[in-house]
């Protein structure tokens, strides 16, 4: 694989520097489906796996682990619009994990989608 | 000089066509056993990466890894990859992976509590998926 080293990107009118782009891409996501049967992943990366804890709990682990704990994990259910979404923490260099619920905060089994930005080890 | 783990796994997620794994992995954790039984589901294109070879880290260098310090330098992204492996195989390395090692390596009771599945053993049904227990 070669490698090109620059400093800035630009399409002739605009220009970034390449940190914003590799320190701005995201690290991990992945897409759950079939949550509220038999839970699968979609599509992802850079993921291990997904571990269902229980009712709206799951737990997600990382190939290539997070330099540390300050990254950013998000997540959003891709089921419905009433439900109350989703809370994400991190677990560790390597995991973090989401809890979804309803609109009447009980945990509910939604698909979900998951991204994680940050730096990697 | 090895390439990052990270540049493996994006010229990996190019090439490589996702492998649904056939295995499912039950287990509970001895530390708190009022919870339901837990199901480790793999990603498929980490198997795909795991049966190719030449991509993934060797499995002790994520247990040592475990011993660092948060924001210390991991060993895992920079360390030679290992080459292929079944998908039992492959499953084993996640178990060690994935799952606290209290779950794996030191509980002595006389429960059962890992055990790897066929994915169709795992209920769809999750009526009462609070209260899944390890069948003994």
């Amino acid at each position: 694989m070669s490698t090109l080293s620059v400093s800035n990107i630009s399409d002739g009118t605009d220009t970034v520097g390449t940190s914003y782009v590799v320190n701005g891409s995201a690290k991990a996501w992945l897409q759950i489906g079939n949550a509220a049967s038999t839970p699968t992943i979609n599509n992802s990366l850079n993921t291990t796996s997904i571990t269902d804890l229980g009712t709206g709990q799951f737990d997600m682990t990382a190939i290539n682990g997070f330099a540390n704990n300050d990254s950013s994990f998000t997540a959003s259910n891709r089921s419905v619009s009433t439900g109350l979404g989703v809370f994400t923490s991190a677990n560790g260099n390597t995991k973090w994990v989401v809890y979804l619920r309803n609109g009447s905060n009980a945990y509910t089994d939604y698909n979900f989608s998951s991204t994680v930005h940050g730096d990697l080890a | 000089m090895t390439q990052h783990l990270w540049e493996r796994l994006l010229e990996a997620k190019s090439r490589l066509k996702p492998v649904q794994s056939k295995y499912r992995v039950l287990f509970e954790d001895p530390a708190t056993p009022d919870e339901p039984a837990k199901v480790l589901v793999p990603d498929p294109n980490w198997m795909a990466c795991a049966l190719e070879g030449g991509i993934l880290p060797p499995i002790d260098t994520y247990q040592r890894d475990r011993l660092v310090p948060d924001g210390e330098p991991k060993e895992h992204p920079y360390a030679e990859p290992i080459g292929t492996m079944t998908e039992e195989e492959a499953i084993e390395y996640l178990v060690m992976k994935d799952i606290d090692p209290a779950v794996w390596r030191d509980y002595q009771g006389n429960r059962t509590i890992l055990k790897i599945v066929p994915v169709e053993m795992i209920p769809s049904d999750r009526s009462f998926r609070n209260a899944w227990r390890i069948a003994q």
